[in-house]
């Protein structure tokens, strides 16, 4: 029996540059779980280099972490999901490959192979016995291209290049 | 050698960045799991090398400004090192830059290019041709299950499988729901359904055929189509077909596609590539200079450090620090040169330390000795060979008359004559006396100075290291000393041998006459009384010698005080001036003359006669004249009273004895006057002297001590 006891939706405003639309945290039989969309976008010079053969790697990141008052907030638990995002010109189809399962997804369009990638759902956090119910927790997500997965002399022009710092920055929602 | 340990392992650390760096950059799993650590590694060494050059040029600059010993050298020697280095490196640096280039630009090839287009756009032509085939297939079968019941789809969709060949075959509704499912258990458990996007493509009516890869990464062809409505099934349905593609056909296209991605991938990362290799050569380059510069500048200082040792001890032996010792810490030529300027500094050391011990003993004599010689009452001279004056000490200055003696050491000869009379009067007849000498000589000399006449004994000698060493002794005063002592001694003879018959032999010339005057003829009456009147005055004449030489011998008794010299010779003059017989008397006193501590009566008698002596000297000239002069000696130490006449002056030969008793050069007097003014004069502790004046008379001078 799922039992919501409590949720938090936060659309955000919709456009073109890398955020996190939408936010939810609900629990169902003593765990927490996450709905997300994160949108992502690239840039031209991202998109070149993918249409040239080189593949990108995704990282969707959520943290749970403790509110402090007098030192820095204390991380409780992090999460995340890698997806290798690859374009095969034979196929001409975007190719997403979730890291950690293997699962595969095509798709024709660019858009779509990203909110494929952004597309969080049920995504399983803490246990709610394992918080202590005298502080205040929260959820933040954030979703990015790792440059450190890319080939390494793309690397080095990567870093010092900000068309290629792609991330939606954190979202944070309560844990209630 | 302190630093040898640092060197060797920072050198030992590059190399051993550059030999990672090389390794890394020759595997593509090591180069990317490396690099960026390898990277910031050599960038930290960068880093510690400026530094450490920044901390060695701040350093030269500082030392080049202090112009320190051998920074100008230092600089020369890593300039040196540096273009030695940079020079070749700098030549490999531009010819692997060069190689590089067209090295990574030879992997690409336009041929190549063309060539995996043409064998991608071949393999998707093949590819569409079989999946045609596999959409022909998949819509018969979706028109042979328009009149398929839901509930007997799955027996036809497993019959529809065998005859199509596909791998797997599901009948969806339109909201995806699975109808039903055939497919070979062994590819699939679940169905693999069509993402939304198909399902929306489908449900707008469009069919769908394309490739998909599978988790395991083969490909397999799916086609989506929806399934027409009948009266048996009036609802809209879906057929989604997956057919295997051929193995080889599978392979083949696989293959193409690995390899043009790889390819475009390559293409892509050409200039990053360069950029990454460009940079990694620039780095390994800007290493080993900067280290080559690091180690320049070390191995210039610890060359250039025994130098700047000598510099720094040089320096000290220069301040006559030879106590100063060098660090000796290699065992090279420059260490033994080290060790040379050590054992020379001892050396000197050990010179100086018994210079020094010698020039104390040196010092020591001569403050002795010129204790001794200015305790000396003896006057002492010396002249070097060139006639230069060495020595004169303070007996000799009083003797000779010589005001601050000490500035007149190193004067030559003529400097000392032009100076001083007397000193002239000495160096000149010493002169004369020493001409011939042999080594040396004794030699009596009269100096006649302002303060008299002196009769110095000499005794001169001549030194090995050639000049002369005059001592002499003012016998003056022992001389005078000797004959004032004579002279009492005649003086007081006289007065007890003549002065006693001389009143019985008056007394008995007087009888006589009286006596016999009255009974002689007048002839013999006439000589009696000639006779008796001339033993009378002879008598009376002997009398007043005697007198006189009592007077001469007599102990002054007088009472002492303080005498105004001026008025005392107005007193005196005024006396002599109505009796002057012609003779013009001038007095120049001194104003403000101090007074003098003396018998009042006493120096009276003294100007009495030598106001005497000049008047009887004028004779009867018509324009003769006495002048007398009072004044203060230029220390005020001293009164001087000088009676001058132009008279016919003293004969030189009297000049050295005028003032001993019975020398005169009148035909009448006692002789004693000038006997008996020296006399009270020195009584008073005072001088006297005369000289003849150069436009002719004579000049007496008495100079008395003033009162304090």
């Amino acid at each position: 029996m799922i039992v919501v006891l409590g949720c938090l939706a936060i659309v955000g405003v919709a456009g073109q540059e890398p955020a996190v639309r939408h936010l939810r945290v609900y629990l169902e039989q003593g765990r927490y779980y996450v709905d997300a969309d994160v949108q992502l976008a690239l840039t031209p010079a991202v998109r070149e280099a993918l249409h040239n053969g080189i593949g990108l790697v995704f990282e969707v990141r959520a943290e749970v972490k403790r509110e402090n008052i007098m030192v820095p907030d204390s991380l409780v638990g992090k999460y995340r999901r890698r997806y290798w995002l690859e374009y095969r010109p034979l196929l001409e189809r975007y190719v997403v490959t979730e890291l950690g399962s293997g699962a595969v997804h095509t798709d024709l369009r660019l858009r779509d192979a990203l909110a494929a990638i952004g597309r969080v759902r049920r995504w399983s956090l803490v246990e709610k016995d394992k918080l202590d119910p005298r502080h205040t927790y929260y959820v933040r997500v954030r979703g990015e291209l790792l440059l450190s997965e890319l080939p390494l002399p793309l690397q080095l022009h990567a870093y010092v290049r900000p068309s290629w710092w792609i991330s939606t920055g954190w979202r944070e929602v309560p844990l209630r | 050698m302190r630093r040898l340990p640092l060197f060797a392992g920072l050198f030992l650390l590059l190399l051993l960045l550059l030999f990672l760096m090389g390794r890394v950059s020759g595997s593509a799993e090591q180069f990317e799991r490396y690099y960026i650590a390898l990277l910031a590694a050599n960038g930290l060494f960068l880093v510690v090398l400026l530094l450490a050059i920044g901390a060695n040029v701040v350093q030269l600059i500082r030392r080049l400004l202090q112009h320190a010993p051998g920074s100008h050298l230092t600089l020369r020697m890593t300039l040196a090192f540096v273009v030695f280095a940079v020079a070749p490196a700098a030549v490999v640096y531009l010819f692997s830059l060069q190689m590089l280039q067209r090295g990574i630009d030879s992997w690409f090839d336009v041929q190549v290019e063309e060539a995996l287009e043409d064998a991608l756009e071949l393999s998707r032509a093949s590819l569409d041709l079989i999946m045609r085939e596999y959409l022909a297939e998949t819509m018969n079968a979706a028109r042979r299950l328009e009149r398929v019941p839901d509930s007997a789809a799955a027996l036809v969709l497993s019959d529809l499988m065998k005859e199509t060949g596909a791998m797997e075959l599901t009948l969806l509704a339109a909201n995806a729901r699975i109808i039903a499912s055939s497919r070979d258990l062994a590819e699939s458990l679940v169905p693999r359904l069509p993402g939304e996007a198909i399902l929306r493509l489908v449900a707008q009516g469009d069919r769908y055929v394309g490739l998909d890869p599978s988790p395991d990464g083969a490909l397999h062809v799916r086609v989506v189509l929806p399934v027409a409505p009948s009266t048996v099934n009036p609802q809209a349905r879906i057929l989604q077909a997956l057919y295997p593609l051929p193995e080889r056909i599978g392979t083949l296209t696989e293959r193409v596609q690995k390899a043009v991605g790889r390819y475009n991938q390559l293409l892509y990362l050409r200039r990053p590539l360069k950029q990454s290799f460009m940079l990694t050569l620039s780095l390994v380059l800007l290493l080993a200079v900067l280290f080559a510069a690091w180690a320049a500048f070390q191995w210039a200082q610890r060359l250039l450090e025994p130098i700047r040792e000598l510099a720094r001890g040089t320096r000290a032996v220069a301040r006559g620090e030879y106590g100063e010792r060098l660090a000796v810490s290699r065992l090279d030529d420059l260490g033994m040169l080290l060790q040379s300027f050590n054992e020379m500094t001892e050396r000197l050391a050990e010179a100086r330390e018994a210079a020094e011990a010698s020039q104390r003993l040196v010092e020591r004599q001569r403050a002795y000795l010129e204790t001794l010689l200015e305790n000396l009452s003896s006057g002492v001279v010396s002249l070097d060979p060139q006639g230069r004056l060495r020595t004169l000490n303070r007996a000799a200055a009083q003797i000779l008359g010589v005001r601050a003696p000490e500035r007149l050491i190193g004067r030559d000869i003529e400097t000392l004559r032009r100076g001083n009379d007397t000193f002239a009067l000495f160096i000149d007849q010493l002169a004369a006396q020493l001409h011939g000498a042999d080594e040396e000589c004794h030699i009596q000399l009269a100096l006649q100075g302002k303060e008299g006449r002196k009769i110095v004994m000499c005794h001169g000698v001549r030194l090995p290291t050639g000049g002369q060493v005059i001592v002499f002794d003012d016998v003056t005063a022992l001389i005078q000393a000797q004959r004032d002592a004579a002279w009492a001694e005649v003086a007081r003879r006289l007065a007890h041998e003549i002065k006693n018959p001389l009143t019985p032999i008056q007394l008995s010339a007087e009888r006589l006459r009286r006596k016999l005057l009255g009974k002689l003829g007048a002839e013999e009456a006439r000589i009696l009384d000639r006779a008796t009147q001339t033993i009378v005055a002879q008598v009376e004449a002997m009398k007043s010698m005697v007198n006189a030489f009592g007077e001469y011998a007599r102990q002054p008794r007088g009472e002492v005080g303080m005498v105004d010299v001026n008025q005392l010779v107005r007193d005196v003059a005024e006396l002599y001036r109505a009796n002057a017989a012609g003779a013009r008397l001038e007095l120049d006193l001194a104003p403000e003359l101090p007074k003098v501590r003396a018998d009042a009566d006493r120096l009276r008698q003294v100007l009495h006669n030598l106001f005497n002596n000049a008047l009887e000297a004028l004779g009867e000239r018509g324009d003769g004249w006495v002048r007398v002069v009072t004044r203060g000696s230029a220390d005020g130490e001293a009164v001087e009273v000088e009676v001058s006449d132009n008279g016919p002056g003293i004969p030189e030969e009297m000049l050295e004895r005028l003032f001993e008793p019975y020398v005169t050069s009148k035909s009448r007097g006692t002789g004693l006057g000038l006997a008996i003014v020296k006399k009270i004069v020195e009584e008073h502790g005072g001088t006297v002297w005369a000289e003849n004046r150069p436009e002719g008379g004579a000049r007496l001078v008495i100079r008395l001590p003033a009162a304090r």
